[in-house]
């Protein structure tokens, strides 16, 4: 026995599915046209990478030139010099800024009382709502030589740290800073997990004599699993993404030679210089590649722990 | 009849209207210029309305800051946006850029024939404006000191000293390099703000550069990085001369004793001058001439009982340790360029011309330094007598703020301060023509070659200079480790990036410009 809705045409039971859902999909619409203008219709731009660009010309008049600004990318001592920066600040920043919204979360789920939990959490979440222009002027003020910390060392009859000075403890700063200011509204979405777990499993587990220890390893950690999993896909597929707003903020000439990312590096070659628009374009194509091949590597390796991938 | 009568009324209606619809409409110019506030061009400021009466024009002020006109700049022109005229300094700075504006002609090159344009011909024809041509052709006009004797710079690396604070510890003015380091010391050392703690610091400034500029000199004629000519009429640039690394030492070593300000490398402009003036800082290197806003200003405001003269002076050059010279600032006549818009008709083209040439003209550098003749002053003969209650200059900035950013828009007009510089303080005044009498007497430019400002070579293209941030790594990183092993290193990095091919490629281009 057939029913009546199989058996309409497929097309017409699509297109109802459609009708039938029109709202909700409705709602996606700007999200999509975001997508499109904001996302889709620039990486057309990427065309730039293999053009002479000519500013009069445009980017489609321009003439072919093929890979030759990949060729010059890839023989410029500083460009690997960058990327090796790159890679070791953006590492860096994963292994500390992945588990720190995790701990936190457990942690803040921990506290018992709800108005202290809502303060904390609003504490921790405040300075992702700050510009890093505001919190590079409240870190120099806090670290610079006549800042706060200094004094309060020399207080203490310790040594000056100067921190803007010295490339390794310049890394070190822009860590910190970087879980100081993510950390807390990272830990928003554990916590959103962390509220969907049931609360019998608690209450059982409690039964069964359970410490507060033991109901963290085998309740509240295998039920913020996967969503650490797809973070840490995303966090990967991004790692050479992060840290312009940061970096360019912060860093000065005496530290470039270890603080210089890709993303300061294009901005230097092509906005400050004025020209080398395609070789930026190159760099950032470059960048790209790479995100998606690492995405795709932290995806498979995902799945292979038995864990949702996202793609 | 009836048709006649309508058509005189019509004609009667219209007719108080029509000189005001046959004169020509002001034409609106936009200009970029550092700094320049949109409320510097005001209807109610006679030198704006002056200019405007004058050429029929309107001024639409484009703001751009110290800190962000070159991003500001290069993004106008990449995105086809760019005011009518716009000011960078791309020669000798960014030439790689400066052949796209030029091959693609985002720029409108100036007319081949200026004589209708007498003050700029004269800028043009100076040998080493002359240079700027591109394509026999000028493209830009370079922004010269409004003096033109050949000391326009002198003044560019001076420094101010917290006298108040050196005759409380008893010191004496300091005459050599080693006098220099102790006076700086005792200043670090002998808490002269006697609030009995080591916190002084000893030599601040706008950035590095500034400090840099000051202390290198009495090592080292030849600044860091920049171009030179061997006895063999060659190329070479100054990152290994015969005294270079005993200079980078001697910074590295007084910034490492703590003299030099730890927060030198970082900090923001503004911060140097308010260590200064808030009793944090003893020496400061830095230009001697319009400083009403960053020095004067400052200490006027937080010193009120005090006499500037008495808080504050002002250093000669330290001699060279080597040949006892004493290095002023060695530049050409003109630093940054103006650069007109493609877009701009001729029409446009021929206001905005005018109004440039009269900006350069003895003209309106009188009316920076003494104000509107008949309303501010009158002459008579060869004296400038004030039209004020006191007989005194009034206060010209306050009253036409326009001059405040538009005083520079063709030649940095603080060439004037050798006669008379428009200052709200006259000690300023008075140590600027001091210092100039001295140094333009006993003083020698330093040592740099400008001959080479135009080459364009694909090595020079491609290059990536990276000497200024090795050399302030160097420097400024605090490192307690083997300076020789760290200076080698900063060697074999610029050879590496290319210094020596890129410099031996434009030694053939030099060559082959001329004949050999």
């Amino acid at each position: 026995m057939t029913t009546k809705a199989s058996a309409q045409p497929p097309l017409r039971r699509k297109f109802k599915r459609v009708w039938n859902y029109r709202y909700i999909l409705m709602m996606v619409l700007p999200v999509i046209a975001l997508l499109i203008v904001f996302s889709y219709v620039p990486m057309l731009g990427n065309v730039l990478a293999f053009k002479e660009f000519s500013i009069r010309r445009g980017i489609w008049n321009s003439d072919w030139v093929g890979l030759k600004y990949f060729r010059q990318l890839w023989g410029m001592p500083q460009f690997w010099s960058v990327f090796s920066n790159q890679l070791i600040i953006s590492f860096m920043k994963l292994m500390i800024g992945f588990p720190y919204p995790i701990v936190l979360a457990l942690l803040i789920n921990e506290v018992r009382s709800p108005k202290i939990r809502r303060s904390y959490q609003t504490a921790y979440t405040f300075p992702h709502f700050l510009s890093w222009i505001v919190i590079a002027g409240i870190i120099k003020g806090f670290l610079a030589d006549q800042g706060l910390v200094n004094q309060m060392l020399l207080a203490l009859n310790a040594s000056k740290h100067r921190i803007f000075n010295d490339g390794d403890q310049f890394r070190v700063m822009l860590y910190l800073t970087e879980v100081w200011k993510e950390g807390g509204w990272n830990s928003i979405l554990y916590l959103a997990t962390l509220s969907t777990i049931n609360p019998s499993l608690y209450e059982a587990a409690e039964i069964d004599g359970a410490g507060r220890w033991q109901k963290i390893l085998y309740i509240t950690w295998p039920g913020l699993y996967s969503t650490a999993a797809i973070l840490l896909i995303l966090s990967v597929g991004n790692v050479l993404s992060g840290g312009f707003d940061q970096i360019i903020n912060l860093y000065n000439s005496v530290v470039m030679q270890k603080a210089d990312i890709i993303d300061t590096y294009i901005y230097r070659t092509a906005i400050s210089a004025g020209s080398n628009y395609s070789f930026a374009t190159a760099v950032g194509l470059f960048k790209s590649v790479i995100n998606v091949a690492l995405l795709i590597i932290a995806n498979t390796a995902v799945r292979r722990m038995g864990q949702e991938g996202i793609l | 009849m009836k048709r006649l009568i309508a058509a005189l009324l019509l004609l009667a209606i219209l007719l108080p209207f029509m000189p005001a619809g046959l004169a020509e409409e002001p034409t609106t110019i936009s200009i970029a210029l550092w700094e320049v506030d949109p409320t510097f061009v005001d209807a109610n400021d006679a030198v704006y309305e002056f200019l405007c009466d004058k050429f029929n024009i309107r001024i639409d002020p484009i703001a751009m800051t110290w800190d962000d006109y070159t991003e500001k700049v290069n993004t106008w022109v990449a995105t086809d946006d760019m005011p009518d005229i716009f000011n960078i300094d791309m020669i000798g700075n960014n030439m790689k850029t400066l052949n796209m504006w030029v091959n693609e002609e985002l720029v409108k090159p100036l007319p081949e024939d200026m004589s209708a344009y007498p003050n700029l011909q004269k800028i043009l024809s100076l040998p080493d404006v002359s240079m700027t041509k591109m394509k026999d052709r000028f493209w830009s006009i370079p922004r010269c000191k409004a003096d033109l004797s050949g000391y326009g710079w002198v003044a560019q690396s001076g420094c101010y000293y917290r006298k108040d604070w050196a005759e409380q510890l008893g010191l004496e003015v300091p005459t050599n390099l080693d006098e220099f380091i102790e006076f700086a010391r005792a200043l670090v050392n002998g808490d002269p703000d006697g609030n009995g703690v080591n916190d002084t610091i000893g030599m601040t400034s706008f950035d590095a550069g500034f400090l840099v500029a000051y202390i290198w000199p009495a090592i080292e004629k030849m600044p860091f990085g920049t171009w030179q000519t061997d006895e063999n009429g060659d190329p070479y640039v100054a990152v290994n001369a015969e005294h270079t690394y005993e200079a980078a030492l001697l910074v590295r070593q007084l910034y490492n004793e703590g003299i030099i300000d730890p927060d030198i490398a970082f900090q923001d402009t503004d911060a140097g001058f308010n260590k200064f003036a808030s009793n944090k800082a003893a020496i400061l290197p830095f230009q001697l001439y319009q400083n009403d806003h960053y020095i004067f200003d400052k200490f006027s405001a937080l010193y009120p009982d005090k006499k500037l003269e008495d808080m504050i002076g002002y250093l000669l050059p330290i001699p060279n340790k080597y040949d006892g010279n004493y290095y002023y600032t060695n530049m050409t006549n003109y630093w940054s360029e103006m650069y007109i818009s493609y877009k701009v008709d001729d029409a446009k083209m021929e206001k905005i011309l005018q109004l440039v040439d009269y900006c350069a003209s003895e003209e309106y550098m009188d009316i920076i330094r003494f104000g509107l003749e008949g309303v501010d002053y009158r002459r008579e003969g060869d004296e400038i007598v004030f039209l004020t209650e006191d007989g005194q200059r009034p206060n010209l900035l306050q009253k036409y703020p326009f001059l405040n950013g538009f005083s520079f828009l063709s030649v940095w007009n603080e060439g004037q301060m050798f006669f008379d510089y428009a200052t709200n303080y006259p000690y300023s005044a008075e140590i600027i023509n001091e210092y100039f009498d001295w140094v333009s007497v006993n003083g020698k430019p330093k040592v740099v070659s400008y001959d080479y400002t135009m080459i364009q070579t694909p090595l020079r293209d491609m290059y990536v200079d990276q000497a200024q941030e090795l050399l302030y790594q160097f420097m400024f990183s605090g490192s307690q480790g083997d300076p020789e092993a760290e200076w080698q290193e900063l060697q074999d990095r610029l050879a590496a990036n290319g210094l020596y091919e890129m410099v031996e490629e434009v030694g053939q281009a030099a060559r082959e410009a001329r004949g050999e």
